[in-house]
């Protein structure tokens, strides 16, 4: 029996429907994160979680206990659940100090003053902020108010924590910080987690296992590397990152099909599915999987299908990060991001375009007529 | 051009300046003569500088019983007021009562009536044997016709209370509504309750709002004229503003009227500063400019049926009930506490404003210092606004701190400042003396609303005016005078409305033929009272007129 379990969780605001059927499990001392777009429904479940919104059907358990069950009425008050929760803006209590804010969970649990000092002063170490506990809270930096808000939803050890983007407004910097934080935290002191974030790289790092949401519904669950290397749908290959591009599937071959791009031009990919000739198709490409190089006199490799495809191509945009160089490549009508080592391709320049079949997902186009 | 620059230069320094200096003048003039006319004590050989008019107040019992009731009412009339006005907020804002927009707007309504009218119809209603729902009591329930203490400072209290309550309404509804969700659902998360969230997150994050409208709350309803004179005098119960009334009627002691004067605005000025000291200290960053959506409570049966109760009987008691005793003993021609369909007639209307020459004169008299008084306080308010929002930045504090006194200086006493002004010179018993005490009594309130919306104009809306080559007097007229518009109505309307009703000041600087509707209604109350009550229902009406127009520019009531 899992630690968490969600069944067939239904939400709508106003007719609108925020959350759309859906059902989750966490095994203790694991974190599960939620990762979408802005307005995919995941802070709705977190708050359906924390009894902060009364879902229209379905049910919550925690550890072993319904909180919220539409059908047989039950639904807890967020007081009653055993929670903590670190939400976006903080919400850390201008009034009181940093202790009187982080002791809070305590002192309305009644918890004996003398004990209350000790643990408090605890769970400040454990955050780094042991300095900073008279002063007043809204003194602090952002990423101490961080601090200050993860103490107080840790210090009464509860049995799930919530964060609702609690790091989205943190600097890059001190955002990667703070990550590896966590991390570490969560080691030591093995809560269970549910992390809200539209940062695949936050969800990634920090969870065991990530959900990714698209209007209401969950497209795919599972480990970061699977979720993040085998994209499920097109919708989370596009929200990773991926080239995706419309078509249609002119050859199968095993795994493999070959899809038709924008003006002739065509490619092979794996098929997430057995897909017929003539299926219309969404063809995904990972940036860092379209490599680029200087025009080169070696024959193409042939096959069906081969193991490289090379294509002359066209830098429409070089842009320089740093380590690495994101290029627009033109493919004949079809045009391609690609992020590669610096090659130092300038706009306007010829090249080969270089992408493995195996890289490449190919998916049925179900908005396709 | 250097010639239309520097007169351009000359007019950005000259004009919100001149503005500042209008508005201390105001406050100084008065403030100096009530201070100098204290410390004057008249002696067969003719006038000393002495303390004798502080000592024979202070050796005066009657001082301490006024001082007591008036902190009574005052500290009454707050508490209710908070309560009042904090649940109403709450109602309105954070829950989902039926209704809740319509209510927003009728709580408010009595900021815009009267307190006199106000008392006087609670008399109608509620005075023993004859009121109507003394009336209604004791026929429907046998109860003794003289339940209600509707005269003593019960009385004076309850009325203070139902039109003091949109203040503190007021200073709460914007942060309650503008404060992060967050900070109250952290606490519901962390294992703290509804009333445990309400009293240890919600109320202390309000306090600087809620102690701001307590205070106005505190001096303004403990200042009021109108009130005691209506509910409390006739009880012989002695109050701050009714004594002070009665030390300047013959056999006047105005050196002792002074001293008391000085007393109350020392406490003023006093509790002034401490009230800005506390707010310096902790103001709170609730409101973080991001747009909130309050968390909307869902009420369950018993709380709809509470929070319905509660507005019924605030606008019941505060709207309802008033407006519909001054209709039915406007219209009686004998009023006996019961509406007489026999005795309907339209001749109290007829007197009041055809026949009675005091009354129709103190109608064209009120319109003419509420126009002329509201449209030469705006334009020092917009000079001044202009100062404290964009003047000399070292400046800017002391002179908003100086220009927010008469805040909460009761008029009695500014009326009294300028009684003693202007005695001894032309300007006693002209209308263009109690224009000038009701600018400088209340030119502040609209500063306020002013400098609230230029607060929130960017400086380089006008910067790029200036930069595209405009005068600085261009600037204000095609911008930020048109961006300023809904602020500037809205304060004229506040000013129109206060004027019109305005009580305190006038009753001391009125003469034969200046007197005003309120004055008119305090004299017509001595004859009849079907007449005051056609008064009162033509001063309504011109209220009421001027908040429906309110309503059209929907700029926000306090800075």
């Amino acid at each position: 029996m899992a630690f968490l379990s969600i069944r067939n969780l239904r939400k709508s605001f106003d007719g609108l429907v925020a959350v759309d059927g859906v059902s989750l499990e966490v095994e203790e001392g694991h974190t599960l994160a939620l990762l979408g777009p802005s307005g995919c429904g995941k802070t709705t479940i977190l708050r359906c979680l924390a009894g902060l919104e009364t879902a229209d059907e379905g049910a919550i358990e925690i550890a072993g206990k319904p909180v919220f069950d539409h059908a047989a009425g039950i639904n807890l008050m967020p007081e009653e659940r055993e929670l903590g929760i670190v939400f976006q803006s903080y919400a850390v209590w201008p009034h009181m100090s940093v202790a009187e804010n982080v002791a809070f969970p305590l002192m309305v649990r009644g918890v004996p003053k003398q004990q209350t000092r000790e643990r408090t002063a605890r769970i400040l170490e454990l955050v780094g902020l042991t300095a900073a506990g008279h002063k007043g809270a809204t003194a602090l930096s952002g990423g101490q108010q961080q601090r200050v808000a993860l103490a107080r939803a840790l210090i009464h050890e509860p049995r799930l924590v919530l964060f609702d983007e609690p790091m989205s407004n943190l600097d890059a910097q001190l955002r990667a910080q703070m990550r590896m934080e966590l991390s570490v935290l969560q080691d030591r002191l093995a809560f269970t987690a549910i992390y809200v974030t539209h940062d695949q790289a936050e969800a990634f790092a920090l969870a065991e296992r990530v959900a990714v949401m698209n209007q209401g519904r969950i497209e795919t669950v599972g480990e970061p590397r699977r979720v993040f290397h085998r994209p499920a749908t097109p919708f989370v290959a596009q929200f990773l990152g991926l080239n995706v591009m419309p078509g249609r599937v002119v050859a199968a071959e095993g795994e493999f099909c070959r899809v038709a791009l924008a003006e002739g031009v065509e490619m092979w990919g794996g098929a997430a599915s057995p897909l017929p000739e003539g299926t219309a198709a969404l063809f995904c490409v990972r940036k860092e999987h379209v490599a680029v190089r200087r025009l080169a006199a070696t024959a193409p490799a042939t096959g069906e299908p081969p193991a490289e495809q090379v294509f002359p191509a066209q830098i429409r945009t070089a842009s320089f990060l740093g380590l690495q160089e994101e290029y627009i490549v033109a493919i004949g009508g079809v045009e391609l991001g690609s992020i590669q080592p610096p090659h130092g391709f300038a706009a306007g320049e010829r090249a080969e375009a270089v992408i493995r079949p195996a890289d490449c997902v190919v998916f049925a186009d179900a908005s396709a007529g | 051009m250097p010639r239309p620059r520097r007169s351009g230069r000359l007019a950005e320094i000259a004009l919100p300046a001149a503005g500042v200096a209008v508005g201390i003048l105001l406050i100084l003039g008065p403030f100096l003569a009530t201070v100098i006319r204290s410390v004057l004590y008249w002696e067969p050989a003719g006038a000393n500088l002495s303390l004798k008019n502080f000592a024979g107040l202070l050796s005066d019992p009657r001082f301490y019983q006024a001082a007591g009731n008036t902190v009574l009412c005052g500290a009454g009339a707050t508490l209710m007021s908070c309560l009042l006005g904090f649940s109403l907020a709450w109602i309105v804002s954070r829950t989902d009562l039926p209704g809740r927009r319509w209510f927003e707007i009728v709580n408010l309504v009595p900021f815009f009536l009267s307190p006199y009218v106000g008392a006087i119809s609670w008399i109608y209603l509620a005075a023993p044997h004859s009121g109507i729902l003394s009336h209604f009591l004791s026929d429907t329930f046998g109860l003794p016709p003289d339940l209600i203490p509707i005269y003593g400072i019960g009385g004076a209290i309850w009325v203070l209370s139902l039109f003091y309550t949109p203040y503190v309404y007021l200073f709460v509804i914007a942060p309650m509504r503008q404060m992060d969700p967050a900070l109250e659902d952290a606490a519901r998360v962390h294992g703290a309750g509804f009333w445990t969230t309400l009293r240890h997150i919600t109320l202390p994050l309000l306090y600087p709002a809620l102690i701001s409208g307590a205070l106005v709350v505190f001096v303004t309803s403990a200042g009021l004229f109108d009130v005691p004179l209506a509910l409390a005098a006739p009880k012989g119960i002695r109050t701050m503003p009714t004594e002070i009334f009665q030390l300047v009627q013959y056999p006047s002691d105005f050196g002792r009227a002074a001293s008391f004067g000085v007393i109350v605005l020392a406490v003023t000025v006093l509790l002034t500063v401490m009230q800005r000291r506390y707010l310096g200290r902790r103001r709170y960053e609730t409101v973080t400019g991001k747009g909130y959506r309050p968390r909307i409570i869902a009420l369950r049966a018993r709380g709809r049926i509470a929070a319905f109760a509660l507005e019924a009987i605030y606008i019941g008691a505060g709207v309802v009930l008033p407006v519909m005793a001054l209709l039915m003993v406007s219209f009686s021609s004998i009023w006996t506490g019961r509406l007489d369909p026999a005795r309907l007639t339209t001749a109290n209307y007829d007197y009041v404003l055809f026949s009675y020459s005091l009354t129709r004169q103190a109608i064209l008299n009120s319109l003419f210092l509420a126009l002329v008084g509201a449209s030469a306080g705006i334009v020092i308010s917009v000079l001044q606004a202009y100062y404290v929002n964009r003047g000399n930045r070292k400046r800017r504090a002391l002179v908003d701190a100086v220009l927010s006194l008469p805040l909460g200086i009761p008029g009695i006493i500014l009326g009294l400042g300028f009684l003693i002004l202007a005695i001894r010179t032309p300007l006693y018993s002209t209308l263009a003396i109690i224009l000038i005490a009701y600018v400088a009594r209340f030119f502040p309130f609209s500063t306020r609303t002013i400098s609230a919306m230029l607060l929130a104009i960017n400086p380089e809306l006008e910067q790029s005016a200036r930069a595209s080559g405009a005068t600085w007097l261009q600037t204000m007229r095609h911008v930020l005078l048109p961006l300023l518009l809904p602020a500037i109505i809205a304060g004229w309307l506040m000013l129109f409305v206060i004027f019109i009703r305005e009580l305190g000041a006038t009753i001391l600087l009125y003469a034969q033929g200046t007197e005003t509707i309120s004055v008119a209604l305090v004299v017509l109350s001595e004859h009849s009272i079907g007449r005051v009550a056609a008064l009162a229902v033509i001063q309504l009406i011109l209220l009421l007129f001027a908040f429906t127009l309110f309503r059209a520019t929907r700029a926000s009531l306090l800075g």
